[in-house]
């Protein structure tokens, strides 16, 4: 017997039945998940989305500005890296290559990063404003390592794709159809952490020090 | 892992005489609880979605077979592969076969439960590679040669000058031979050492809190970043989990979320959520070539069939070792297994056979804060009582407490002789005491002493006694 | 058997209900007063009292050690002697937790298990039997002294009293509760536990009679002997001078005796 078999069999031992007949499973598959009913969604503070978002963002020690256009968004974050004293250079997602980085002044690198990268900048598939998250989606014009490996983290996201919660990103991604779910689905919430020492909270621990998110609205 | 829960005692008093680590766990103690409460009382629907945890972890279960199916197709569809170990042996030995066939040198690991359960390390390390932990906490005991003694604070067990030396001892190697004593410096020598074995690193293996049937994706949640960072940059992911950690939806998983880091942390979310949904793809830039997952059952599904059953709903917050005021004085070590505090003393006797654990059902006074807390609201307190019934049958148990307890039974089932003895009781108590009202010692009851307590006498007479009299003066 | 089942005892509210008091195998022995006590708080509710002559324990020490057949014994020699009243009231929340547990003991007896259930289903603790059954809110008592509250966990968790024995408290003359930090936290009784682990027992009474300490009240109240035996012996222990009564002693204007594990004839606080 395989290793699948060996385990399935023990588990229908254990519930006391043998396999589900087809009936039932295809009852399964049919449900939208465990419970029959829809998820239940915490009611958000009043207010904009955009509103709630920042604060959950800042919550987590999470920081926020607003540009009016996409095009704005290399200056902005040659502002961003001028006020941490950091030099002109960044790692930038190659979703964002066409936006007129030089012009601003920034050395950009377009691609995966393997460290050395000060700063990275990738775009967000959706804010959620429930706790300041952002989504981002891997793939070639996003690669992740660009949300982990770099210092700073400089994340654009566009107020169009602020949701309220998270399930309504899960119904985003199954109406991608073909290309459903992508390697690696981050949801990020706040600059890295850890409190593993004497559970004192300490910023920076492998992944970004900071998080910035430049809001494109 | 090798249990050592049959010195449980020993180990117990052990820790409660040890000073440093006596510091380490009354920080710990408040912080946790208060942190929770604050979290949950932010979250005006936390009940309801305890309920809603409930109801999806039961039917998952009752289900399990069919998510699961479900689960490694889809898995299998996105280009990964599923292997299935019935016994913690299997998973070892699929583990290393994996890396064997990926011809790996360097392994990093994401914190794993599951991974520390069946004993990954061991098995790798004892087939020649390199394996690093690259959680902070899981690191610092791995230098330390030690297993976790908390399931989400591997190290909540140590102080800053322990880990201190730890580093300054480990890290000369690299040429960091500065003594630390800040914990910000430390964090950043971790980061500094552990930014080069991700790199370095052939495979990498991460735990998952979650399994998502319908897309066949795995969920870990950490606030470091180092589970993405093991499971992005090698070449090969390993993904070890339990059989029960698969849901049937992404929604699923999200009310499970919701409740995870505010029961465990006080978070609302963890920092980085991951949704690892097989290797890279064929246009990617980066991300791992190949994707594996151990489904690991290992004495899990014999649960199903029984009342612990329920005990596979745990999500392994940890919020029922914070708010367990027994593992509050001693620590996790001294429950000699994988899995401390209450969570713990159900599953170890389990695991290990209650010949081994049966102190651990035993050694907890029913207070049921743990299952009060539970998110999933696992009856911790009757479970560990059905342990010490089984432990009954099974006349494991002491002798002495067995024929005490025999003694009383037919004691409280004679009520005229129990009246009797109960009044000679009490008066011979209390004359013994004579004026000073309580014992300071007294033969065979040596244990109530022990705990550092004099004993109160009785007042005298026996409630039915002067309750009887009373009612003859009344002419009742 | 009186003619009222466990349904109605709960919807309508008796006049004058009989009332079966279980007074614990702890009371019974150690703390009489804590039977008085209850007696006359039971009567100013307007209940008749009686107290059957063949009650022992509830059980506990054998169910929680995992002789259910034991405890089952123990159960109906309990169920006999109190399925007739239209209340049982206890005044512990640990041993009336017992009682509502019952039905547990008889998976495979359905007789008594029914019988077990109706009894569970009129049995009550009896601090809040006066509050929630009773409607009482005051009680007329005077105590004027600080006083710090223990909650008992099995009250607190498995029968929810908090509130309840606050709310008869503030009405008692004189007397200032000041609260307890980790009121909620157990006091490392448990029972067996704590002569079966009386280290892991001894730190955790020890801590809790810090925070006692902290409170600076010199009395201790609480709804349970079980952990007021305990936490008095690690107080006697100590040496500070704080002495511990039942609830249920300083409600029924009974404190006037020496507290739990005082020297006797140092009492008579109470006025
Ligand atoms: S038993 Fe409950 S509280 Fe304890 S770790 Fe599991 S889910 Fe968390």
């Amino acid at each position: 017997m395989s290793g699948r078999e060996t385990v399935l069999a023990s588990i229908r031992r254990g519930l006391g039945r043998g396999p589900l007949g087809d009936a039932a499973r295809r009852a399964l598959d049919e449900r939208q998940g465990a419970t029959d009913s829809a998820p239940l969604l915490p009611k958000l503070p009043k207010g904009p989305l955009q509103q709630v978002f920042r604060a959950g963002l800042e919550k987590v020690s999470g920081t926020m500005s607003e540009v009016a256009k996409l095009d704005e968004v290399p200056g902005a974050v040659a502002g961003y890296l001028a006020g941490h004293g950091l030099g002109p250079e960044a790692a930038v997602a190659p979703s964002l290559e066409s936006l007129d980085w030089s012009g601003a002044g920034i050395q950009a690198s377009f691609g995966p990063t393997r460290g050395g990268d000060y700063a990275g900048v990738s775009l967000a598939w959706r804010g959620v404003a429930e706790n300041g998250s952002l989504v981002l989606l891997s793939g070639p014009e996003n690669p992740t390592s660009l949300n982990f490996l770099p210092d700073h983290h400089i994340v654009v996201l566009h107020g169009k794709d602020l949701v309220a919660h998270l399930e309504p990103v899960w119904g985003a991604l199954r109406e991608r159809g073909e290309k459903g779910w992508p390697r690696t689905v981050n949801v990020i919430t706040g600059p890295s952490r850890t409190a593993d020492i004497e559970l004192t909270i300490q910023l920076g621990a492998h992944g970004p020090r900071s998080l910035h998110v430049l809001l494109v609205d | 892992m090798e249990s050592l829960s049959h010195a449980f005692k020993e180990r117990s008093v052990h820790a409660l005489k040890d000073e440093t680590l006596q510091v380490a766990l009354n920080r710990a103690k408040d912080g946790f609880a208060v942190k929770r409460a604050k979290a949950v009382e932010g979250l005006p629907e936390f009940d309801a979605l305890r309920d809603r945890a409930v109801a999806i972890k039961n039917h998952t279960l009752e289900n399990l077979d069919h998510y699961l199916e479900r689960y490694a197709d889809a898995v299998e569809r996105n280009g990964g592969k599923v292997h299935w170990a019935s016994s913690a042996e299997d998973a070892r030995r699929i583990v290393v076969e994996i890396c064997r066939a990926a011809g790996a040198k360097m392994i990093t690991k994401g914190k794993s439960m599951v991974g520390e359960e069946v004993g990954v390390n061991g098995a790798l390390e004892g087939a020649g590679f390199e394996v690093v932990e690259t959680d902070l906490g899981e690191y610092i005991i791995q230098l330390a040669h030690e297993p976790p003694s908390h399931i989400i604070v591997p190290a909540v067990h140590k102080t800053r000058g322990q880990i201190a030396d730890l580093f300054h001892e480990n890290h000369q190697k690299y040429g960091l031979t500065r003594k630390l004593s800040e914990v910000p410096e430390m964090v950043n020598e971790a980061r500094q050492v552990l930014r080069s074995k991700y790199l370095e690193a052939d495979v990498g293996i991460t735990g998952a809190n979650f399994l998502i049937a319908e897309s066949g994706t795995s969920v870990i949640v950490t606030n470091e970043g180092n589970g993405d960072l093991t499971c992005s940059l090698p070449r090969v992911h390993i993904v070890t989990a339990g059989i029960e950690k698969v849901v049937p939806t992404a929604e699923d998983a999200t009310t499970l979320l919701r409740l995870l880091a505010r029961s465990a942390t006080g978070q609302d979310l963890t920092t980085y959520t991951t949704f690892s949904t097989g290797p890279k793809r064929a246009d990617d830039t980066d991300g791992p070539e190949e994707y594996h997952v151990v489904l690991v059952d290992s004495g899990r599904s014999t649960m199903l069939a029984d009342q612990f059953r329920e005990m596979l709903r745990c999500i392994r917050c940890g919020a029922c070792m914070n708010h367990c005021p027994v593992y509050g004085a001693i620590g996790g070590h001294a429950y000699g297994w994988v899995y401390p505090g209450p969570m713990g003393s159900v599953l170890t006797p389990l695991s290990v056979g209650l010949k081994e654990a049966g102190n651990l059902p035993n050694a907890c006074t029913l207070n049921g804060h743990c299952a009060e807390v539970c998110p999933v609201r696992i009856p911790l307190p009757d479970l560990l009582r059905t342990l010490r019934h089984r432990e009954y049958q099974l006349k494991l148990g002491l002798k002495p407490l067995r024929w005490g307890l025999a003694a009383w039974v037919w004691f409280t089932s004679h009520p005229r002789i129990y009246r009797l003895g109960t009044r000679v009781q009490a008066r011979m108590l209390a004359t013994l005491a004579g004026r000073k009202g309580r014992f300071t010692r007294m033969p065979l009851a040596g244990g109530w002493f022990k705990g550092g307590r004099d004993l109160p006498a009785p007042q005298g007479e026996t409630f039915m006694a002067v309750w009887t009299r009373r009612r003859k003066e009344r002419g009742q | 058997m009186s003619a009222t089942g466990s349904e109605t005892t709960t919807d309508r509210p008796i006049e004058h209900p009989r009332v079966g008091l279980f007074v614990t195998c702890l009371a019974d022995i150690y703390r009489p007063n804590v039977g008085l006590a209850a007696v006359a708080l039971l009567e100013k509710v307007g209940c008749s009292v009686e107290v059957p002559q063949t009650q022992t324990c509830c059980g506990q020490p054998s169910y929680n050690n995992g002789d259910l057949a034991g405890a089952a014994r123990t159960a109906r020699n309990t169920i006999e002697a109190f399925e007739d009243f239209d209340y049982v009231v206890v005044p512990s929340g640990s041993c009336a937790g017992m009682l509502h547990d019952y039905p547990r003991l008889f998976e495979s007896e359905p007789g008594w298990q029914q019988r077990a259930r109706a009894m569970a289903g009129k049995t009550h603790e009896l601090i809040s039997f006066l509050t929630d059954v009773r409607g009482l809110d005051a009680v007329d008592a005077s105590f004027a002294r600080a006083v710090t509250y223990h909650d008992s966990c099995h009250g607190l968790r498995a029968l929810g009293i908090k509130e309840q024995p606050r709310r008869l408290l503030a009405s008692v003359g004189g007397l200032e509760l000041r609260e307890l930090n980790d009121s909620e936290i157990c006091c490392g009784f448990g029972g067996t536990f704590c002569v079966k682990y009386p280290e892991i027992s001894g730190r955790m009474v020890a801590d809790k009679a810090d925070a006692i300490a902290a409170t600076g009240a010199k009395v201790v109240l609480g709804g349970d002997l079980g952990c007021l035996l305990n936490i008095a012996g690690r107080l006697g222990r100590e040496g500070g001078g704080v002495s511990v009564y039942h609830v249920a002693e300083v409600l029924a204007g009974m404190a006037d005796v020496p507290g739990l594990g005082d020297p006797p004839g140092s009492g008579g606080r109470s006025r």
